[in-house]
């Protein structure tokens, strides 16, 4: 996976290391660098700016985890190259709020919240509630409605 | 509306990855890292010590020296550490 050019700039402009890339996806690539963090570098401005939010309400909450699972802390962030950086957390753990609503979310329309409750359970299996207990205690904790989860973002089993 | 509020079944890049606090033969399970501190799944009163972050990114394994200024203690979430250098 090669380093992204503003990424590289982030590190070098800080005097650190890229090491090794922790993710990639559909929002962006995150590295791990040499002073123990990560840096999650976003495609899109919006998207950046909410998983930002996000991670600004958790910080100021002071919220390290949520019902047992771990979730990283904002350590720094630039909003023209639309990278945060943060600590690293290891399973089990919460994490990328890309996609999350903070306090309102979209009046969706039943179908779809019946066909998303029915995918969660096809993708977690007997998790499924554990799940639901994880994503309502972060909306009564953080305010944070989280609805795209997956296997790579909210992990139970080291 | 989208049609589907869950994105499609992970297709990038998810590694594997587990940290561990080796510190006087002992090894200790890693939560989280942060610049200045490490927080541990089950932490030990440990005296002041120098100590090796291991980390094992899908097998492929880097250590970090770091010091234990403090020590480690049971009742902390954060052991505040010293980073020292990466070996490779």
């Amino acid at each position: 996976m090669e380093l992204p050019i503003e990424l590289e700039w982030y590190l070098v402009h800080r005097k650190l290391e890229p090491v090794k890339p922790l993710g990639e996806g559909k929002d962006g690539a995150v590295w791990r660098h040499d002073g123990g963090l990560c840096a999650k570098i976003h495609h899109v401005r919006d998207v950046y700016f909410r998983e930002l939010h996000c991670y600004r309400r958790l910080r100021a909450r002071r919220i390290r985890h949520v019902l047992g699972l771990r979730v990283p802390q904002l350590i720094d962030h630039d909003d023209d190259r639309l990278i945060i950086e943060m600590s690293i957390v290891t399973p089990p753990f919460l994490l990328d709020f890309a996609s999350a609503y903070l306090d309102t979310p979209p009046d969706f329309p039943a179908e779809v919240l019946t066909q998303w409750h029915e995918e969660l359970e096809g993708r977690f299996g007997p998790r499924y509630g554990d799940v639901l207990s994880v994503l309502n205690e972060l909306k009564r904790t953080a305010g944070i409605h989280l609805f795209d989860v997956h296997a790579d973002n909210l992990k139970f089993e080291r | 509306m989208p049609e589907s509020l869950l994105s499609a079944p992970a297709t990038g890049y998810s590694p594997r990855l587990q940290m561990t606090l080796r510190v006087g033969g002992r090894d200790f399970d890693i939560a989280e890292s942060g610049p200045d501190f490490v927080a541990l799944r089950d932490a030990a009163d440990v005296e002041a010590a120098e100590a090796c972050i291991i980390t094992d990114i899908d097998g492929e394994v880097d250590e970090v020296m770091v010091g234990l200024a403090d020590g480690i203690r049971a009742d902390r979430d954060e052991q505040p550490i010293i980073r020292r250098k990466r070996r490779a």
